[in-house]
């Protein structure tokens, strides 16, 4: 996919689907650390909260992954949008046109998703525990 | 926040207005890519992320531990079992009426046994639900002596708009002469009260409800051993008076609909009378 | 594309004329009672709108009742019980009946001629589609008109809905009924999808789609996502109501969130899957009226997709005070916060636009003007509520009641209101009264803030939601008069609007061609109609070819492009390549049938039987749904053509008869498996949710599962089946018949045991569904995939029975390649069930 020199459809949403693995990962990773913690999730024990450092750390290489991914869409990206000399705004009906738009499309996702993913990161910076 | 949201509101309405009607004629494009890049994108990220920000660090701090006092509350269609589980002495048992002390960070035990509720108190803090299966938690402070109204707020059925409950927060030391006094039961009423509670008796009223120091030790409604001492009554549908009283034990289902109680329709109105004045007394 | 290249056999009127006349034979809509056999996209389409719209007042009512109710404290105007079900019926309404359908039948409306296509590609699918929406939209609406609606609220929450002694049968209306709507919409997405990766205009690449065409690929993908997650929890639902299934009691193990996350996993993309499609009708009209081309295109795209993805994580802000780990929420109010950026950007590519054209002011601008108002202020609440701890005060309030008001008027109801006042002429031949639009415009934005405003101080002050009275001096009298006031004004408004639109206008001019002067394919629709859609399927080159292709409606008039003749009498339109658009193939769409309505009515017929439980009734009907489908499915598909091949026009020559992955059904096929996979993935989904819920582990001892032996053993028999099904491809290839059918017999005995072998498993081990919610998970995942082995074998022998018949043959090949497709899905679903069924249990001991 990485390689591919054609921008595709899947091309374009490389970088929001980083962006939802790397959500799901999260999340996961968060949940199941505190639903299996708690000697039992369901009920009350007034014992401290379980601490959540290893999954913030999983969730930090996750999300370096991610961003990783990201970058190498927008690598791929750049490189389809510099092939061919069309113009902005990519509106006729060639080849180059084809490329560059999505290609430039893809990047403004890769932004988007690499903002995303920035801010999916940041509760596990915040929260601490399973509170 | 809210005036944050009124100037965005009004720029970008701004900005359409005078597109539209102000200047209908075109603007060099350049303004409308600075618009997409600073106004779509720019400003929206800037702001969002600290917003997030801010109440993500908000978050932790909002769930810090109680001070001791735990209050179990459970929600059930379509009253409130209250349980005061002080950290020295016993568990104390009533309902639909919550007494907290001013300045002490007080826990609640949320749960149910039938369906979702959730347990809200407006004046001091968000909301929890109670969820069959799960116990959640909510720490609240009452700033301030006074009477505060909650409420369920997650659909529970019939009369789901008729489950409330009041919060009285009192001065520490009252709370806790309070909730010592509550280990012994009322004294034993006299007069019309006495055969009030003799009748309360014989038409079984015990198999539901509790009166501490009676037979009555019924758990399935609500606890009515202090409850003369409440403002209100049926969850806060109705002010607590004799009439009321009366009404409420005649009509159960048209005040209240799908209550569990069933209504007693034939019952006379002096032995309805008694009963309201037995309860009444129970303070 | 030069004149001269165009097609100059084209010069001839009289030959144009005996072309325009076999379109129109071949094209006519049927009168009198074969009226309503009809498939063609233009009575289809018209008809899902009106239906919609129709539910949309009905729902609209219920709303009025609300008002009316609440507009004075104790109110006794309706019962509490009556009540709770016409709150319950307005949401569900308002965003099953109304919401997401009118997102489809507009696009079925108005998406072929806008790719210059002649209909979309399954025709029959779409009135398929429409029939299963009215007879389910009837039913569930009829309900309460015999005190049986649902009443447990649009999110029909349990224990209280999946308890008998709480709520009757409205539970199980609400559940099968929109199971069945919901398996339409589906429907429509994989024919969106398809029609509009597939069937653009020859030259239209992916960069010169229109706007419209790429928020429809994105929505309806999103409802390929989204929808079944719902149905998944339907069916555990059920499975619960009907037969005692533990999956949301706590009693024996299940849990109620689990339905609150399925329900959100589809509920929140829902939101966006109404609200993309209604900005889709601004993105036309933006640039209409701005008299330029869209600025920011690409931003389009990347807000499109980007709010696509991003809504996906969105569902537990739905969830906020349910107690789940501080974190668990945070990631979801980050996400939720996310997703206002490409929101916003929408909205400022459209502003940009605007101030860079020369804008004419008209009734559908004013529509777009209020949308923007109304919704900026949703958008903007929703940012507050997005963040946990105003939410913890905000949710299930009046605050919340107002927001989603806010973002879904202003976001779609608007919107649409626009696109109504601008398509209108394309739709209907005539213009709308500027004079009723202004009227029913003001009326109906002071109505809605009138009413809404107020609500948000109402939350905030303490007033839940839902609540059927309220006690006096609360400080919410006052606020609910007013808003009581307002709904009626903005009702009025809505009755304005929809006199315009009804009443009669024989004896007013017609619109003139292309009346906004808009710059998009459908309008080179002529006024009155035509029948046949478009005259000659154009060669696109620019994003607005009205505006920017020389000649271009004179020669589309003079037919100089494809496809300018019937010569068969059968009705044709272009499939052409994903990205570029290159023409594969011209494509044979099927004609007016009465089989779809047929097999609508009883597939509604079974499901409406399920819910009062008459399960002779609702086999007998499922048999005869069945038998309809495959009859339908034998004679209107995969059809042989009389020749190989066709002149469509400029001397190209494409084939009629494509299978594999360039053909449409391949594709539809495809789709509809991801869809599936997406429901199998929910139910996997529960599986660990139940299993992270119970700390320590699911109950019971090793031999507590289904075992190795007898899934292992249907995970090899199933593969088997596979592989004599590929085998029987490839045998199919080779043309030797008698050798496919050998194999195709191999693989649905194969599939038959597979699926026998994986229902034994469970059972053998004496799971007992209604002892906790461990085995019933397992039954359930179990019963899937073996009623998928099921599909496959029904799907295998009808592959036989074609070859028997000489419609499956080495040249004509559609139906093995499509069932071999599913196949492949099938692998990966047992595959699955098995390691999660059998390995996983092994792998955490």
């Amino acid at each position: 996919m990485i390689a591919s020199a054609r921008a595709s459809l899947i091309t374009l949403i490389a970088a929001p689907t980083a962006w939802a693995a790397h959500f799901l990962t999260s999340y996961v990773i968060a949940a199941t650390a505190c639903a299996k913690t708690m000697a039992d999730a369901r009920v009350f024990t007034g014992a401290a909260w379980p601490d959540l450092t290893p999954a913030r750390i999983a969730i930090g290489v996750a999300t370096l992954a991610a961003l990783g991914v990201i970058a190498l869409s927008t690598r791929q990206a750049l490189g389809h949008w510099r092939d061919g000399d069309a113009e902005p705004p990519y509106d006729d009906a060639t080849r180059d046109d084809r490329q560059q738009f999505l290609g430039y499309a893809t990047l403004l996702l890769c932004g988007l998703s690499a903002v995303g993913v920035v801010f999916v990161a940041l509760p596990a910076v915040f929260i601490g525990d399973c509170r | 926040m809210a005036i944050g949201a009124g100037v965005v509101w009004c720029l970008v309405l701004g900005v359409a207005v005078y597109a539209t009607r102000i200047r209908p004629d075109p603007h060099e494009e350049a303004v409308g890519w600075r618009l997409i890049l600073w106004g779509g994108v720019v400003f929206p990220t800037v702001v969002l992320a600290a917003l997030l920000v801010f109440g993500l660090g908000l978050m932790p701090q909002l769930r810090e531990p109680g001070e001791g006092l735990r209050i179990d509350v459970s929600g059930e269609q379509f009253w409130w079992r209250v349980t005061y589980r002080p950290a020295d002495g016993p568990a104390v048992v009533s309902a639909n009426e919550i007494r907290v002390p001013v300045g002490e960070r007080v826990e609640f035990g949320l749960t149910s046994p039938d369906v979702i509720h959730a347990f809200w108190i407006p004046a001091l803090g968000g909301k929890v639900d109670m969820i069959p299966g799960r116990e959640n938690r909510l720490v609240l402070k009452a700033e301030k002596p006074g009477t505060y109204r909650g409420a369920c707020t997650e659909f529970c059925g019939a009369s789901h708009a008729l489950m409330a409950f009041d919060v009285v927060a009192i001065e520490k030391a009252a709370f806790s002469a309070w909730l010592a006094a509550q280990a012994t039961p009322p004294s034993p009423p006299e007069g019309e009260a006495a055969r009030g509670r003799e009748l309360f008796l014989r038409h079984g009223c015990g198999a539901c409800h509790r009166v501490a120091g009676t037979e009555a030790a019924g758990e399935v409604g609500p606890d009515l051993t202090r409850f003369g001492a409440r403002a209100t009554l049926g969850a806060a549908t109705l002010a607590n008076t004799p009439d009321n009283i009366a009404r409420f034990v005649r009509e159960t289902g048209a005040l209240k609909p799908r209550a569990k109680m069933p209504a007693y329709p034939n019952l006379p109105g002096e032995e309805l009378a008694a009963i309201a004045a037995y309860l009444g007394s129970l303070k | 594309m030069t004149d001269a290249a165009l097609s100059s056999a084209q010069d001839d009127p009289e030959l144009r004329k005996a072309q325009e006349e076999r379109l129109t034979r071949t094209w006519e809509t049927p009168k009198g009672v074969r009226y309503w056999s009809a498939v063609n996209n233009s009575e289809v389409g018209l008809w899902y709108t009106g239906t919609s719209f129709a539910f949309f007042l009905f729902a609209g009512v219920l709303g009025l009742m609300i008002r009316t109710q609440l507009a004075v404290p104790g109110n006794d105007f309706l019962s509490a019980t009556f009540y709770n079900q016409v709150f319950t019926l307005h949401g569900t309404a308002m965003m099953f009946l109304f919401a997401v359908p009118i997102f489809e039948a507009v696009a079925i409306l108005i998406l072929p001629e806008m790719l210059g296509a002649r209909d979309l590609p399954f025709p029959r699918l779409s009135s398929f589609g429409y029939w299963c929406f009215l007879i389910g939209g009837v039913f569930v609406c009829g309900s309460i008109f015999f005190n049986a609606a649902p009443d447990g609220g649009w999110f029909m929450y349990p224990p209280l809905s999946t308890d008998h002694k709480q709520t009757g049968i409205g539970a199980d209306v609400w559940l099968l009924g929109l199971s069945f709507i919901e398996v339409a919409s589906i429907a429509a997405a994989v024919e969106l999808i398809v029609g509009t990766l597939k069937c653009r205009p020859p030259g239209m690449r992916i960069n010169l789609m229109p706007l419209y065409a790429w928020y429809v690929l994105v929505v309806a993908a999103m409802i390929l996502f989204a929808f079944p997650p719902l149905i998944a929890g339907d069916i555990l639902f059920e499975m619960e109501r009907m037969f005692d299934w533990p999956f949301f009691d706590p009693a024996r193990g299940g849990d109620p969130l689990l339905w609150q996350h399925l329900f959100w996993i589809f509920g929140h993309p829902e939101v966006y899957i109404v609200f993309l499609p209604a900005i889709a009708l601004l993105a036309m009209i933006v640039p209409t009226f701005a008299q330029r081309p869209i600025l920011g295109y690409s931003w389009i795209v990347l807000a499109a997709v980007g709010t696509g993805f991003l809504s996906f994580g969105l569902w537990v802000h739905h969830m906020f005070t349910t107690g789940l780990p501080s974190i668990s929420l945070a990631f979801f109010s980050a996400a939720s916060e996310a997703v206002a950026i490409p929101t916003g950007v929408q909205i400022f590519v459209f502003l940009a636009t605007l101030l860079a054209g020369r804008v004419v002011y008209s009734v559908p601008m004013l529509f777009a003007i209020g949308a923007l108002g109304i919704f900026v202020f949703g958008g903007l609440t929703g940012v507050m509520v997005a963040l946990a701890p105003f939410d913890w005060q905000a949710h299930d309030t009046y605050f919340v009641v107002a927001h989603l008001h806010y973002t879904l008027v202003g976001g779609m109801f608007f919107p649409l209101i626009a696109g109504v006042y601008y398509f209108y002429p394309f739709v209907k031949d005539r213009k709308l009264s500027d004079r009723l639009g202004k009227w029913g415009f003001w009326l109906m934005f002071i109505g809605f803030n009138v009413t809404f405003l107020p609500m948000h101080v109402t939350g905030l002050r303490g007033m839940p939601r839902r609540v059927f009275t309220y006690a006096e001096g609360l400080g919410f009298d006052a606020l609910n008069m007013v808003s009581t006031v307002g709904a009626f004004v903005f009702a009025a408004g809505v009755l304005v609007v929809t006199w315009d639109v009804l009443r009669p206008k024989g004896k007013e001019p017609y619109a003139p061609r292309n009346p906004w002067n808009a710059g998009t394919l459908e309008w080179l629709s002529e006024n009155p109609g035509k029948e046949w859609g478009v005259r000659t399927v154009p060669i696109v080159s620019t994003r607005y070819p009205l505006w920017q292709q020389p000649n271009f409606v004179r020669d589309y008039d003079e037919g100089r492009f494809y496809l300018p003749d019937a010569e068969e009498g059968q009705r044709e339109t272009l499939i052409t390549s994903v990205l570029d658009a290159r023409p594969v193939q011209c494509l044979r769409v099927p004609g007016n049938s009465f089989m779809p309505m047929g097999a609508a009515v009883l597939t509604g017929g079974a499901f409406i039987a399920a819910t009062f439980y008459a399960w002779t009734l609702t086999i007998l009907f499922s048999i005869a749904a069945l038998a309809a489908i495959v009859t339908w499915l034998w004679r209107g598909t995969a059809v042989i053509p009389e020749k190989a091949e066709k002149d469509v026009g400029l001397g190209l020559k494409l084939p009629l008869y494509v299978s594999g992955p360039d053909s449409v059904g391949w594709w539809a096929m495809f789709i509809t498996m991801i869809g599936d996979m997406s429901a199998f993935a929910s139910l996997i989904f529960g599986y660990f949710f139940y299993w992270t819920i119970h700390a320590s582990g699911f109950p019971g001892g090793p031999g507590a599962g289904p075992g190795l032996v007898w899934p292992g053993l249907a995970m090899a028999l199933g593969a088997a089946a596979w592989g004599a099904m590929l085998a029987a491809r490839r045998a199919n290839a080779a043309d030797r018949p008698q050798a496919l059918r050998l194999l195709l017999v191999f693989a649905v005995a194969l599939a038959a045991a597979s699926a026998a072998a994986l229902l034994w498993g469970p059972h053998a081990s004496g799971l007992d569904p209604k002892s906790h919610v461990y085995p019933a998970t397992v039954w359930i995942i179990a019963i899937w995939t073996a009623v998928h082995l099921g599909v496959g074998v029904i799907m295998t022998l009808y592959c036989l029975a074609r070859s028997l018949g000489g419609r499956l043959t080495a040249a004509y090949d559609i139906d093995i390649h499509n069932v071999a497709l599913f196949w492949h899905f099938a692998l990966v679903t047992l595959g699955v069930t098995v390691a999660t069924l059998a390995l996983f249990p092994l792998a955490v001991r």
